[in-house]
């Protein structure tokens, strides 16, 4: 059975007349990557200072169960200092022995002459996340940790998420591209406006019955049925028709008897699952009740 | 410790590869007291008498109020304090270290205005060293005091510019650096009163200073030490 390695009880913050957390409950497992969704100012940033204790909170309990690392969203360090000289300062202070090897590991061997002012977004990145993995913690918290970065830095960092997660790190992170969130998630966390509008697994989510299935379908000539009992008729052309189904099976095999029927011909047929995104955006826009 | 120590000496190296804090804490004072030490001991040769603690204070007041505050605003007013906490580094080091390296490069920078002033202006030499070290650390640090408190509570480079030149020119002008506290009226006599260059400057100049002589410099040091512990605790968390 997992460990609960974060516990999140009734987390409440405001800023003035303003909830930017409204009594957030979650949990994160030892070993699972978890992701905290939401547009700008849904409150992610917001939970995760709270958690790394750099923000005050109203209300609420925060349990942490292990050593924590922290890569901030906006961190940033003195512009003359150099690498090797930023990791043995923060080494210092956590007692911990850095090794050149694991530095490598990071690719911070590459760049490490160089002044921090002189360093791409992407090795700051790097820098920064060696820095949290300083001390060997068990929880690694991430926040937005490839904004900004071009494709090559975001694959090279992915690569690293990967790596820390296959060691079995707990890995708590925010972001933005669910693209991201697909490869490296385990489950995954909307908020709006302060409240979690949808907690657990990435499969739930695109799976979930409220999750429709379209289906395209390019024919030799038109269907001429357009009522349906398991799915929705979105259009009908001369070339395509385009279905909608909450149910893959059902929805699928009455479309196909229906051209079976008629005896027209299908020439391709395409099957467009909701993707993260767009479940993500459908909950974005949702109105709270 | 370990860790301070490293800090400390990190700070000194990073000092030195900035160029804002070489020239408020080394060349600027270095090069007033080149061109003024010269101006002062030609028009007024009774100028020799006072020109090492004058300069003294003019350079330590430059470096500790233009330049440390800048130092500590560049830290807790930028996202480098997050990264510190996050980092399990204290706050509580940043103001510390960026003092003790200041008193150190001030105290440098002191040394070589001692040391150069009776070859080149045939300054008169303070006649008890030990008393002239004790005044002048004693003032570095009232003058680091305050500009820690400015740099911790003003958090903004542009306000900070503008605020911190508020106590330099006061510092300069109404201290009796530049000229007799007696040439000035009686009200900006007492305002310059509160700053540590007046009180500086005059234990400077005393041959032993006494403890009532030095008594406005450990109010300064106190006062700012409560200000500055009392900002870095607001600073811990927001």
């Amino acid at each position: 059975m997992m460990k609960n390695i974060i516990e999140i009880n009734g987390l409440t913050k405001s800023y003035g007349d303003k909830t930017v957390l409204n009594g957030l409950d979650f949990v994160v497992e030892k070993g699972e990557t978890f992701a905290l969704l939401g547009i700008n100012g849904a409150g992610k940033t917001t939970t995760l200072e709270c958690l790394e204790g750099l923000r005050s909170y109203d209300d609420g309990t925060i349990t942490i169960n292990g050593k924590m690392g922290i890569q901030l969203q906006s961190s940033t360090l003195p512009e003359n200092i150099r690498p090797w000289e930023a990791i043995n300062l923060f080494s210092k202070w956590n007692s911990d022995k850095t090794s050149p090897s694991s530095w490598k590991a990071l690719g911070l061997d590459a760049f490490e002459k160089k002044q921090y002012r002189e360093l791409s977004t992407g090795q700051k990145r790097r820098l920064h996340l060696a820095i949290a993995l300083i001390g060997n913690p068990d929880i690694i918290v991430l926040d937005e940790p490839t904004a900004g970065l071009d494709v090559e830095g975001r694959v090279e960092l992915h690569e690293i998420i990967r790596e820390l997660k296959q060691q079995g790190k707990t890995i708590l992170m925010s972001s933005h591209d669910m693209t991201e969130v697909e490869m490296l998630c385990d489950r995954v966390a909307i908020l709006k406006e302060g409240n979690i509008e949808f907690i657990g697994h990435l499969s739930e989510l695109t799976q979930n019955e409220h999750t429709s299935v379209q289906i395209t379908i390019k024919s030799q000539k038109p269907l001429s049925q357009n009522n349906f009992k398991n799915c929705c008729c979105l259009e009908i052309g001369q070339e395509q028709a385009r279905f909608e189904t909450a149910n893959l099976n059902t929805g699928l095999m009455e479309i196909i008897g229906a051209y079976n029927e008629e005896a027209v011909t299908i020439l391709d047929l395409i099957i467009h699952k909701n993707t993260l995104e767009e479940r993500f955006m459908e909950i974005a826009r949702e109105e709270r009740i | 410790m370990k860790a301070f120590i490293y800090q400390f000496r990190l700070q000194w190296v990073l000092d030195l590869r900035n160029r804002g804090v070489l020239l408020t804490y080394y060349i600027i004072p270095l090069v007033f007291f080149a061109f003024m030490g010269g101006i002062f001991t030609t028009i007024n040769p009774l100028a020799k008498e006072t020109i090492i603690p004058s300069m003294i204070v003019f350079g330590v007041t430059m470096g500790a109020v233009l330049g440390t505050p800048t130092q500590i605003v560049g830290l807790y007013g930028s996202e480098i304090k997050k990264s510190y906490l996050a980092g399990d580094i204290p706050l509580w080091t940043g103001v510390m270290i960026f003092c003790l390296s200041a008193l150190g490069h001030l105290f440098l920078m002191s040394m070589i205005i001692l040391m150069v002033a009776p070859l080149i202006f045939n300054a008169t030499l303070p006649t008890h060293l030990p008393s002239f070290m004790l005044s002048l650390i004693l003032f570095i640090l009232a003058t680091l005091g305050v500009g820690s408190a400015l740099g911790l509570f003003v958090k903004n480079s542009t306000r900070l510019t503008m605020i911190s030149q508020l106590v330099f020119l006061p510092s300069v002008m109404l201290t009796g650096i530049m000229f007799p506290v007696t040439m000035l009226p009686n009200a900006l006599a007492q305002i310059g009163k509160i700053l540590p260059a007046t009180w500086g400057f005059y234990n400077l100049c005393l041959n032993t200073p006494t403890f009532q002589s030095i008594l406005p410099l450990l109010i300064i040091i106190g006062v700012t030490s409560l200000i500055i512990i009392d900002q870095l605790r607001r600073s811990e968390i927001n």
